[in-house]
């Protein structure tokens, strides 16, 4: 799955870009990101990653409400992804686990959660994390 | 903005199927109760923006990166999985 571009539709837009609904998702070569960039609107383009790469005990409750939004009928038909942020370049790369992207398998339809009274911000380093994993 | 003055315990009803109750009053802090459908999303509005805030800088940042960075990254974490 998601091997190729996908359509993927966002009924609720994205926060920050509430009217971008129609969204194509493209893996990279080396099939760590995603690319995720509005169909007719370009300035809405988002770099994805799995978060359990870089923390592999990352872990969120996917309320009813979300996965009705979602018409999420099996939990295994979620994917999980987070957003990729480069400012400041490669070494200063952070992800957004406040704001987890669940993606349903079976109908392409995506959101982006809001999580409530989380221990997660908005920034967790990545490479850090991936340096610790080395030692 | 509508404004309305409410006791603890009182409610509002917004529509035919949202209610709003003053659940608690202590100090700066107000607790209160929601009753709505499932497909209404209700969300603390500080947690919406931190998110709609960080979206716009993803998406700047991805703008500036280019290709070649996001390449770099995704070497870099695809080595260190093996």
């Amino acid at each position: 799955m998601f091997d190729t571009p996908q359509k993927i539709f966002f009924f609720q837009g994205i926060p920050g870009f509430e009217d971008v609904r129609e969204y194509v998702l493209t893996p990279d070569r080396e099939g760590v990101f995603f690319h995720l960039k509005g169909e007719h609107r370009p300035e809405a383009s988002f770099l994805l990653m799995n978060p359990f790469l870089v923390y592999p005990d990352y872990a969120f409750d996917l309320k009813k409400t979300d996965q009705d939004v979602l018409e999420l009928n099996c939990l295994e038909d979620a994917r999980v992804f987070v957003m990729v942020n480069l400012q400041g370049g490669l070494n200063q790369a952070t992800v957004n686990l406040l704001g987890p992207v669940v993606i349903n398998d079976r109908n392409l339809r995506g959101m982006q959660l809001v999580l409530e009274d989380s221990p997660y911000t908005t920034r967790h380093p990545i490479i850090p994390n991936l340096q610790e994993k080395e030692d | 903005m509508l404004v309305l003055t409410r006791k603890k315990g009182q409610v509002v009803i917004i529509g035919d199927e949202i209610m709003v109750k003053v659940v608690d009053v202590a100090g700066d802090y107000v607790k209160i109760g929601i009753d709505a459908p499932p497909e209404v999303s209700i969300r603390r509005l500080e947690v919406y923006e931190s998110i709609a805030k960080e979206n716009v800088h993803v998406a700047q940042s991805v703008r500036e990166a280019g290709a070649g960075a996001v390449q770099e990254l995704s070497k870099l974490i695809s080595r260190r999985d093996k």
